[in-house]
C-alpha cells in the first residue's frame, strides 16, 4: 500500500505546474463535461492538478511533446512508430477485450455507385490526418496493394482529397456529400453510431481494414521514471475504480494495460513501404 | 331574400362592413409592399454581411488549400443529416480558374468540378465576366439575391465566394405578415360587424319606418294613416316631416275631390231636370193655350175634335219624351246580320247632307252575331247621322265607319272631321238633352249610351284638332249556323 502511494504521488519535487496530457482527434475529445471529470478523477489519483492540452492536429500534439511541453499524449500509432526512438508507451486501450482497433472505408449510404475503394476512381476522397493511422496511413497503403504499378495512387486515383483534421469530420464529410468516401477510425465510428447514430446512418461501410495496434498513450523517454510510473499506474488502474469504470465506460473502453512497441508492428511494417513518400505530405 | 339585400337595413350596415373590410385590405397590401422593399434591402444587407465575415476565412483555406475550413465557414452550424431544399440560400467558393473549391450544397456542386458543369452553376458564369472580378457585385438570379464578393490575396483575386439567398424568403415572410394582419383583421371585424350592424340598423330604423308608412299610402284611408314618425333635424326628420306635410294635404285635396264630385252630380241632375221640364212644358203650353182658345170661343165655333188633337199631339211629344228618357232594349230575336249594317249604309248615302262628304265604310262582318238587330241599327244609325252633321260644318268632310266584328266582340268605330268637341262638352256628351247642334233634342247619344248599356257594351268619346271618334264595343258570340 506504501509502495502504491509512493509509486502514484506525484513527485514533491515538482515545479508546482499541472500535469499535462495532450489529446489527439484519436477520441472523441469535444466532450468537456467528460473531460473535466477525468481530469478531476486523475488528479485525485496523483494528487496533483491534471489538465489536457487538445489540437486539431495531430502534428500539433507532437511538437508540443517534442518541445516537453506535455508530459505525456494520446496519439496515434502511426505518430508513435515514426518517433519510436523518442516516446515511450504508457498505456494502451483494450477495446472490447483486445488492444486493437481498425479502419473503415466509408461511402454515403444513398450512394451505390461506390461499393469498394477501387470504385473511387475519379471522385472525392477525405482524410482524416496526415499522421493518423487509420485515416491515413492504412488507406494509403491498401492503394498501393490495390495499384501495384502506379507511384502514389492516392493523388491519382482521385479528383480530390482533403483532410477534416478529426475522425468525426471525415464521417461529416461523407454524409453531407461533401466527399464521396473517406477513412475513418473504426472505433470513433462505432463510437458514434451509439451516440449520435443519425450522423452515422447517413454512411456505410464499405471496407474495413486488419487490425492494429489502438492509438496508445505515451511519453517522452525524458520524463522520469518515478513519474512514467505514477501515470501508468494510474491509467492502469483506471478499471478497478468504480468512477474510472464510469469514465471508461464513457469512453467506450475495457481498461488500460501495459503492451510493448511489438503491439505496432504492422503500422510499422506498412509505415515503411508508404511512409517515404508520405513524409512528403502536409 | 332580394327585397332584404335592396333594403338599406341591409345595405348600410353591409357597407359598413365591407369599407372596413376594404380599409383592412389596403393597408394589408400597403404594408406588404413597403415589408417586401424592407426585406429586400435587408436581405441584400445580411448577404453583403456575410460576404465580408467570410472573405478573410476563405481567402486563407483557398491560399492553403483547406477545403475542410472553408466548408465548415460556408456550412455554417447545421444539424445532421443536413436537408438540402432547391430554395435555400447557398454559398459557392470558386477558384480563379472557375472550379468548385467548395459548396455548401456539395452534391450540386461537387469539389474540383467546373462551374459551369452544372445549369445552376452556367447560368452563375454567364452572370459574370471574364476573368474574375475584383470587385463586389450584386446580380439577380431568376428572382433571387446573388452577391459576388473576390477573394483577394495582394488584390489579385484567387478565388470567389458567391451567396446566393433564398428563393420565396421575402414572399414566405410577406404571408406570415399578411396573415398575421388578417387574424388581427378578422379578429377587428368580429368586433367591428355586430358594432356596425347595430348602428347602421339604427341609422336606417327611421328611413325603413317611413318607407313603410308609404307602402301604406293609397291602401289604406289616409284619415287612418298613423304614422309614428322621427323627429330628428338630419334629411330624414325633414323628409319625415316633409311626408306627413304631404299626408296633410292629400287629405284636404281628397275632401275637396269629394266635395266636388257631389257639386257635379248636383248640377248634372239640375241640368236633367231642366231638360225634363222645358221638354214637357212647352207641349203643355201648347195644350193650355189650346184649353183657353177653345173656353174662348163662342160654343158655336168650338170645334171640340180639333182642341182635343192638339192635346193629343201634345201628350204624344210627352210621352215620346218621357219613353226616349225611359229607354228600354225591346227583347226580341232577330239577330243582326251583315244586310242590316247593309241597310244602314244605304240609308247614309241617301242622306242629303252626304253629297259633299266622303264616306269611308268598312265593314268586315260576315255572318249574323247573337246581338239584336234593332239595337245594333239604332247604334250605327245614330252615330252615322251625327257623324254626318258634324261633317257637314266644315269644308271636305270626310266620315268614317268601321265595323270589325271578332268572335268575342263587336266594335263600331264611327269618326268626322268636323269642329271637334272640347274636354268639357265631352265629359257631358251622353247626358240627355245635352245637345251640341241647333235643333237637337239631346236625345240621341243618351239613347245609344243607354242600349250600349243594357248590352253590357261600352261606348267612348274622343275628339282633338282632326277627328272626333265614337268607339262601341259590344260583347257577343259568333253565330256559325
Amino acid at each position: 500500500m506504501l509502495l502504491y502511494l509512493a509509486l502514484t504521488r506525484w513527485a514533491r519535487a515538482s515545479d508546482g505546474q499541472p500535469i499535462r496530457i495532450g489529446l489527439t482527434p484519436v477520441i472523441l475529445d469535444n466532450r468537456i463535461g467528460f473531460l473535466r471529470n477525468w481530469a478531476r478523477w486523475l488528479g485525485r489519483e496523483l494528487q496533483h492538478p491534471v489538465e489536457f492540452t487538445q489540437r486539431a492536429k495531430y502534428q500539433d500534439i507532437m511538437d508540443l511533446l517534442e518541445r516537453g511541453q506535455l508530459d505525456a499524449a494520446w496519439i496515434c500509432g502511426y505518430p508513435y512508430v515514426r518517433n519510436m526512438d523518442t516516446l515511450e508507451l504508457l498505456a494502451v486501450p483494450v477495446y472490447r477485450g483486445k488492444p486493437l482497433y481498425w479502419s473503415y472505408i466509408i461511402a454515403h449510404v444513398h450512394n451505390k455507385e461506390i461499393m469498394k475503394l477501387s470504385d473511387m476512381r475519379g471522385k472525392v476522397f477525405a482524410f482524416s490526418d496526415p499522421l493518423s493511422n487509420s485515416g491515413y496511413l492504412y488507406p494509403v497503403y491498401r492503394l498501393h496493394q490495390l495499384f501495384p504499378n502506379e507511384h502514389q495512387p492516392q493523388r491519382k486515383l482521385f479528383r480530390r482529397t482533403f483532410f477534416t483534421w478529426g475522425h468525426r469530420h471525415v464521417i461529416e464529410a461523407v454524409a453531407d456529400g461533401l466527399a464521396d468516401a473517406g477513412a475513418v477510425d473504426g472505433y470513433i465510428w462505432d463510437q458514434l453510431s451509439r451516440l449520435h447514430p443519425r450522423l452515422t446512418s447517413q454512411t456505410r461501410i464499405i471496407e474495413k481494414s486488419p487490425e492494429f495496434g489502438f492509438p496508445p498513450l505515451v511519453t517522452t523517454k525524458r520524463l522520469s521514471a518515478e513519474r512514467y510510473n505514477a501515470l501508468a499506474l494510474a491509467f492502469g488502474r483506471m478499471h478497478e475504480d468504480p468512477q474510472g469504470r464510469e469514465l471508461l465506460h464513457a469512453l467506450g473502453l475495457d481498461r488500460f494495460a501495459f503492451r510493448t512497441p511489438k503491439l505496432f508492428a504492422g503500422i510499422a511494417l506498412m509505415a515503411s513501404i508508404v511512409g517515404d513518400e508520405l513524409g512528403q505530405e502536409k | 331574400m332580394r327585397h332584404h339585400i335592396e333594403s338599406l337595413q341591409v345595405r348600410v350596415p353591409l357597407s359598413l362592413v365591407l369599407v372596413t373590410l376594404a380599409t383592412f385590405l389596403c393597408v394589408s397590401i400597403a404594408i406588404g409592399i413597403q415589408t417586401s422593399i424592407n426585406l429586400y434591402a435587408d436581405q441584400k444587407r445580411a448577404l453583403e454581411a456575410q460576404a465580408h465575415a467570410l472573405a478573410p476565412i476563405l481567402t486563407n483555406a483557398l491560399l492553403h488549400d483547406e477545403v475542410w475550413m472553408a466548408y465548415t465557414a460556408v456550412r455554417g452550424p447545421k444539424t445532421f443529416p443536413s436537408s438540402h431544399n432547391e430554395d435555400d440560400p447557398f454559398h459557392l467558393v470558386i477558384n480563379d480558374k472557375w472550379k468548385v473549391f467548395v459548396s455548401d450544397h456539395p452534391k450540386q456542386f461537387p469539389l474540383s468540378t467546373r462551374l459551369d458543369q452544372s445549369d445552376l452553376g452556367k447560368r452563375i458564369r454567364q452572370l459574370l465576366p471574364e476573368p474574375l472580378p475584383a470587385a463586389q457585385q450584386f446580380l439577380a438570379l431568376e428572382g433571387r439575391q446573388l452577391i459576388y464578393a473576390p477573394l483577394l490575396s495582394e488584390d489579385t483575386p484567387i478565388g470567389a465566394v458567391i451567396i446566393v439567398g433564398p428563393r420565396g424568403a421575402i414572399r414566405q415572410r410577406l404571408f406570415e405578415i399578411l396573415e398575421s394582419g388578417l387574424l388581427v383583421m378578422g379578429g377587428l371585424l368580429l368586433v367591428i360587424t355586430p358594432f356596425g350592424w347595430a348602428w347602421g340598423s339604427r341609422m336606417v330604423k327611421p328611413l325603413v319606418r317611413l318607407a313603410d308608412c308609404m307602402r301604406r299610402v293609397g291602401k289604406d284611408p289616409i284619415e287612418e294613416l298613423e304614422c309614428p314618425i322621427y323627429a330628428g333635424q338630419d334629411e330624414i326628420g325633414q323628409l319625415a316631416h316633409g311626408f306627413q306635410t304631404m299626408l296633410k294635404e292629400m287629405h284636404a285635396k281628397q275632401a275637396l275631390e269629394r266635395q266636388m264630385l257631389a257639386q257635379d252630380r248636383l248640377a248634372a241632375i239640375g241640368r236633367i231636370a231642366g231638360g225634363v221640364a222645358h221638354e214637357i212644358n212647352n207641349p203643355l203650353a201648347g195644350m193650355l193655350v189650346a184649353i183657353d182658345t177653345f173656353k174662348q170661343q163662342p160654343a158655336e165655333k168650338q170645334d171640340p175634335l180639333k182642341t182635343l188633337g192638339l192635346i193629343e199631339r201634345g201628350l204624344s211629344q210627352i210621352l215620346d219624351t218621357v219613353s226616349a228618357l225611359l229607354v228600354e232594349c225591346r227583347i226580341e230575336q232577330r239577330q243582326c246580320t251583315p244586310e242590316d249594317i247593309e241597310d244602314i249604309h244605304r240609308l247614309v248615302l241617301t242622306n242629303e247632307a252626304t253629297h259633299s262628304i266622303d264616306i269611308h265604310w268598312q265593314n268586315d262582318m260576315r255572318s249574323a252575331l247573337q246581338l239584336p238587330a234593332t239595337a245594333i241599327r239604332q247604334i250605327l244609325l245614330n252615330l252615322s247621322l251625327n257623324a254626318l252633321q258634324a261633317a257637314a260644318e266644315r269644308p271636305d268632310g270626310i266620315v268614317e265607319v268601321v265595323i270589325h266584328a271578332t268572335g268575342k266582340e263587336l266594335v263600331i268605330e264611327v269618326s268626322n272631321t268636323g269642329i271637334p268637341i272640347p274636354q268639357a262638352e265631352l265629359e257631358k256628351i251622353f247626358e240627355p238633352f245635352h245637345t251640341g247642334k241647333a235643333g237637337g233634342t239631346g236625345l240621341g247619344l243618351w239613347i245609344t249610351y243607354q242600349v250600349v248599356n243594357q248590352l253590357d257594351g261600352e261606348i267612348v268619346a274622343m275628339s282633338d284638332e282632326n277627328r272626333t271618334s265614337f268607339r262601341v264595343s259590344l260583347p257577343c258570340s259568333n253565330e256559325t249556323s
